[in-house]
């Protein structure tokens, strides 16, 4: 199969400051998870993806293609920025029907098309109102409808599930597995592991610009396993509750936090803690009335992965 | 598709798509006071102690000074200055440069809708001042009318793609635009002697002053000019026009802008 996107030692910098460093990967079609913390190059990729910005150094070509004002590959590719901006004077329907037109479709079909993009991501009701009262989840709706709406062959989304309610959430997961079932490839990015790990198999992880690992989602959870994974727990007895996660295999450490009531666990297997929490925590009767698991946060783990 | 075809075509969406937006934008309901003053002034030098034959002085000296030294430059600076810098700043800039159309079609079609709302603006500035002035005893000429609300609009033409440019190269244009408009431009068109062929003001005053100069040396606090005939003017005026369209179209072709997250 031929990659879609390919980078070969590519770099970008905004004067001093390194937005990419020497990134070489391919992508597959299908869907692809592009994952880092914030800072580690997920939007510059994809603005030299779309052609928004050159590459300083190296090569990258989509579909075969080199992006920059490239206006042959653009009727191919969508882009869904991250970016919170729409043209506020316009509502949903007009704002993609005029993005359309910009391709060449008629008016006529341009409409058509839109209205069913808009559809597609449970836009309708709200699709002749003004962008400006559309609530955040609903301007993140507007922006993936515009990427869609012309059939690409490749979507390119840049944090497409900020912003979005669970349900919105589960319907934008759908409609990328529905179009990648078109046969469309989809390369979302993400800060959060497991939201894209819900999406698809194919991760590509960066860190400050480089290539930290790459493969299905078990082979980089595996890597990702080597490091403790920290939970911070409130309790009403959180000695009690200490008590009784110790003896679990996969316990590393525990510490009681200086303020009232805290307790911070580190653990080599989240998913066992997660399943067995439950159970130890009601035994105990600790009472238990906060969690936080750092797992959404890569941060930590990229720190440790790159040494 | 090939560029030929494609960029009037997209810059004709272009246009379309922002006209509305940019005629009730913030730049323009400023505009319209802006676009108020000269003809207020004019009322006012006629009807508030004045002896009200000054019709002809009143309309030169407020066209001159007032419309197209300060009025035009400034329209022309606000609303040409938002062509790019708008996109950028509001960080939209991003879906009209993923789509397969020229890039230069982004910078032309806004321009275009500014230039639009610009015109309107100054030809009803330019029209008011003369309505007020050509009904006092002395009015001016239907040609010096004429003269001054065309050299008015190709003000408005030059300053507002002068700023557009701007805006395309520079991050916060909008201070080098006043800046040129206003110190630059002003003082150049001022001094006397062969500086003033350097300033746009050179060539806008010489599309008015008459063959005979006769509509400049009524303006008398002014050391006489030596202007050059109308379309010799016109015609530098146009081909400044056109480098600036073609330096636009260059620089937003090939400019990267890097919109902050």
């Amino acid at each position: 199969m031929s990659a879609i996107v390919l980078a070969e030692n590519l770099g970008r910098w905004y004067g001093e400051v390194v937005g990419l460093g020497d990134l070489s990967v391919e992508f597959e079609p299908g869907i692809t998870g592009l994952v880092g913390p914030n800072g580690a190059g997920k939007s510059t990729f994809m603005k030299l993806m779309v052609g928004e910005l050159r590459p300083a150094r190296g090569r990258l070509t989509v579909l075969g293609e080199t992006p920059f004002g490239n206006r042959a590959l653009h009727r191919h590719l969508g882009f869904c920025p991250q970016q919170d901006a729409l043209y506020e004077h316009q509502t949903g329907r007009q704002f993609v029907r005029d993005l359309l037109r910009l391709g060449g479709w008629s008016r006529r079909e341009a409409d058509g098309l839109a209205v069913r993009a808009l559809e597609r991501v449970g836009l309708e009701d709200a699709m002749d109102r003004k962008v400006n009262g559309y609530s955040k989840g609903m301007r993140q709706r507007t922006r993936l409808a515009q990427a869609i709406a012309h059939g690409p062959k490749l979507v390119i989304a840049d944090e497409p599930l900020t912003g979005l309610d669970p349900i919105a959430r589960r319907q934008t997961n759908e409609l990328f597995r529905g179009l990648a079932e078109d046969g469309c490839s989809v390369i979302i990015s993400s800060h959060v592991l497991h939201e894209v790990e819900n999406l698809t198999e194919t991760m590509v992880l960066i860190h400050r610009g480089r290539l930290l690992a790459q493969g299905s989602v078990r082979e980089v959870r595996r890597l990702i396993s080597r490091h403790p994974s920290r939970v911070d727990l409130v309790a009403r007895n959180p000695r009690r509750l200490a008590t009784a996660l110790l003896p679990l295999d996969h316990i590393r450490t525990i510490k009681l936090g200086a303020d009232p009531g805290t307790l911070t666990v580190e653990t080599d297997d989240i998913a066992a803690f997660h399943s067995a929490f439950a159970g130890v925590a009601a035994a105990a009767g600790a009472g238990v009335s906060g969690f936080k698991s750092d797992d959404a946060s890569l941060e930590a783990v990229f720190d440790y992965l790159v040494g | 598709m090939n560029l030929i075809t494609e960029l009037p075509r997209a810059t004709w969406l272009i246009f379309r798509m922002h006209l509305a937006a940019t005629a009730v934008s913030r730049r323009a309901l400023a505009g319209i006071l802006f676009a108020a003053i000269p003809p207020l002034f004019a009322f006012l030098a006629l009807n508030i102690g004045g002896d009200g034959d000054m019709g002809e002085r009143v309309f030169m000296y407020l066209g001159v000074l007032v419309l197209l030294q300060v009025v035009a430059p400034a329209l022309g600076v606000f609303l040409g200055i938002g062509a790019i810098a708008d996109e950028t700043e509001a960080r939209t800039i991003t879906y009209p440069f993923t789509r397969p159309i020229p890039r230069a079609s982004v910078f032309l079609g806004r321009w275009l809708a500014s230039l639009l709302v610009l015109s309107v603006l100054l030809l009803a500035s330019g029209a008011g001042v003369a309505a007020i002035t050509m009904r006092a005893s002395s009015p001016p000429s239907p040609e010096a009318v004429q003269g001054l609300v065309g050299a008015t609009l190709l003000a408005g033409v030059l300053y507002s793609l002068g700023a557009a440019v701007i805006g395309v190269i520079f991050k916060r244009g909008q201070v080098i635009a006043l800046g040129y408009a206003f110190a630059f431009e002003v003082m150049l068109a001022n001094i006397p002697g062969s500086a003033q062929k350097l300033s746009l003001q050179f060539y806008l005053r010489s599309l008015f002053v008459g063959d005979d100069g006769a509509n400049w040396r009524s303006l008398e606090i002014f050391e006489p000019s030596k202007f050059l005939d109308a379309s010799a003017s016109s015609e530098r005026l146009m081909v400044t026009a056109a480098i600036l369209l073609a330096i636009g179209c260059i620089t937003v072709t090939r400019k990267q802008f890097v919109l902050s997250s």
